[in-house]
């Protein structure tokens, strides 16, 4: 299955939020997520507007976007971004937004939690800090958030 | 003032261009020329009194450039300049500066303007007594013999005349006094013990039996040089510094203590960033680093006084608040001495930085970098229902 095809068969309306390469992302955002290749970012999902007037979800903490990448000679897997502000004192709402994320593709979008186990360790999901890096990479917050393989980064390289 | 200095092919240093900041921080791994660097630059502020030094204790340097390195730098050091390799630039001059002509006494009798503190300082106590520059060898480094005689002379003719060394009255601030008193000296006073022929230093609690030297923790025997060399650097009058001394270099301030004493001597860093003087530091700790990235954000973005005061774990007072006022206020440099030979300027520290240098903060974080990217790695090798 496809990245595509894995979130057309999300619920509504999410299954509608499907992307080319990286149109799902802010403008402010793209530059922040770039790949070797760019043709093996196959495609991008908005999931947080997606789900911003939905009965049940409005009020959560919803993660940012979906990233379909097809890596060298490997299957198409999902990529999950979060572009949020780094400090430590954003650290659990951000781990309360990928708590969020795994429940809903436990729960509602189980081919994007296929394409999902199928990406690397280190790529799975990631924490784009928005502007600034200012969690120390000594400090109980950075480890915090790494147990819960959620690393930060400044932007995301794919190879 | 020296404000900046090029230099190429001097010990381990392939090229470098430092321009240092109210406090400037060396990083590095061991064996890339920060102590060289540092002691250059000693040599560069202070070569008449290193010169008047050596005659009063009857040193004469020999009429070679390499034998009088050998003396300053160390021995072995002979190579430090080697004239076609190495190049020097002080501050913006076109001209370079040949550093065999440091070599000889000149007639200046400009004073002292830097006070070294070197990372060897626990060789400056022997059994707790203080050692005189001649009590060492010709080929031993002179910072440390001039450091040691600094101490020898303030124990045994000034703070030691008394039998309290610390706490001590009119010497450091309730607030900088007690987390040294918390956090390295656990209650225990530091004092002279005038039994044998010399004075020596004692830890003594109100009740009970005195420690001797080498029963102290390694963190003790390390930080109570350094203690000796700030007061040196702090008098008790209402002037702030000592003599015509600017510049204050202190090597590894961190050396033996648990993180919270490091914290509490970097409250006297600041306390002499207060008084006025100009500091260079070399660190493997990422603690202090910690703390110059802190007052670099605060600095940027709106920081106050007391965001600096927490930061420091220092309580509110006129003091305090002016040092947290001067440490915000203060220019901060850091600097990391690569394996290759080249001085990089990381000042940014910027953790997030792609460069691994600065994003590393000079190699302190990037271990746990590493850690924490395998830990990801491994927690995400589950199932999306994750740990």
């Amino acid at each position: 299955m496809t990245f595509r095809q894995a979130v057309e068969a999300a619920p509504p309306p999410v299954n509608a939020a499907y992307r080319a390469g990286k149109q799902a992302l802010e403008k402010r955002h793209r530059s922040r997520v770039t790949c070797a290749d760019p043709q093996r970012l196959t495609g991008s999902i908005d999931l947080d507007s997606a789900l911003a007037r939905q009965p049940g979800y409005a009020n959560d903490s919803r993660w940012d976007y979906g990233l379909g990448y097809r890596p060298r000679n490997g299957q198409e897997q999902a990529v999950w971004v979060e572009v949020h502000s780094a400090t430590t004192g954003e650290v659990s709402a951000v781990l309360n937004k990928l708590r969020w994320l795994r429940d809903w593709l436990n729960a509602e979008a189980l081919p994007l939690k296929r394409l999902t186990d199928r990406a690397g360790g280190d790529i799975r999901f990631v924490w784009i800090a928005s502007s600034g890096f200012n969690i120390p990479k000594t400090s109980p917050q950075f480890r915090r958030l790494n147990r819960n393989g959620l690393p930060l980064k400044s932007r995301l390289e794919l190879p | 003032m020296v404000e900046r200095i090029r230099a190429a092919g001097i010990g381990p240093v392939i090229e470098a261009d430092i321009r240092f900041g109210d406090v400037t921080v060396f990083v590095g791994p061991q064996a890339t020329g920060k102590s060289i660097f540092l002691q250059l630059l000693k040599l560069l502020v202070d070569k008449p009194a290193i010169h008047r030094t050596m005659q009063h204790f009857g040193l004469t340097p020999p009429s070679d450039p390499g034998g009088f390195f050998d003396l300053y730098f160390g021995e072995g050091m002979a190579s430090v300049w080697s004239g076609e390799n190495s190049n020097l630039l002080i501050g913006q001059a076109r001209i370079p500066t040949d550093l065999t002509t440091y070599a000889r006494a000149g007639r200046s009798d400009a004073p002292e303007k830097m006070f070294c503190i070197p990372a060897q300082r626990v060789m400056s106590l022997r059994d707790g007594g203080t050692r005189p520059f001649t009590d060492y060898r010709a080929g031993d480094p002179f910072v440390l013999r001039d450091f040691s005689e600094k101490l020898h002379r303030i124990l045994q003719n000034e703070i030691g005349l008394d039998e309290d060394v610390f706490p001590r009255r009119q010497r450091l601030a309730e607030a900088l006094r007690k987390p040294l008193e918390d956090n390295i000296f656990g209650g225990f006073r530091l004092r002279t013990d005038t039994s044998t022929h010399q004075r020596r230093l004692i830890l003594k609690r109100d009740s009970g039996h005195a420690l001797p030297y080498l029963v102290w923790s390694a963190g003790q025997r390390e930080f109570v040089p350094l203690l000796l060399g700030l007061y040196w650097l702090m008098p008790p009058s209402k002037v702030p510094t000592r003599g015509a001394l600017e510049w204050v270099v202190i090597e590894e301030p961190e050396m033996g203590l648990h993180p919270n004493g490091i914290g509490a001597v970097l409250n006297l860093v600041m306390e002499l960033l207060l008084r006025g003087y100009r500091i260079c530091i070399s660190t493997h700790s990422p603690h202090v680093l910690d703390i110059v990235w802190a007052l670099g954000f605060l600095r940027e973005n709106g920081g106050r006084t007391r965001d600096v005061l927490n930061l420091l774990g220092l309580a509110s007072t006129p003091r305090t608040r002016d040092m947290a006022s001067a440490a915000l206020a203060g220019r901060f440099k850091t600097y990391y001495f690569a394996r290759d030979g080249r001085v990089r300027d990381i000042s940014h520290l910027d953790p997030g930085a792609e460069d691994i240098a600065e994003g590393g903060w000079g190699g302190l974080t990037e271990f746990s970098g590493k850690v924490g990217d395998i830990v990801a790695e491994v927690a995400n090798r589950t199932s999306v229902g994750g740990p």
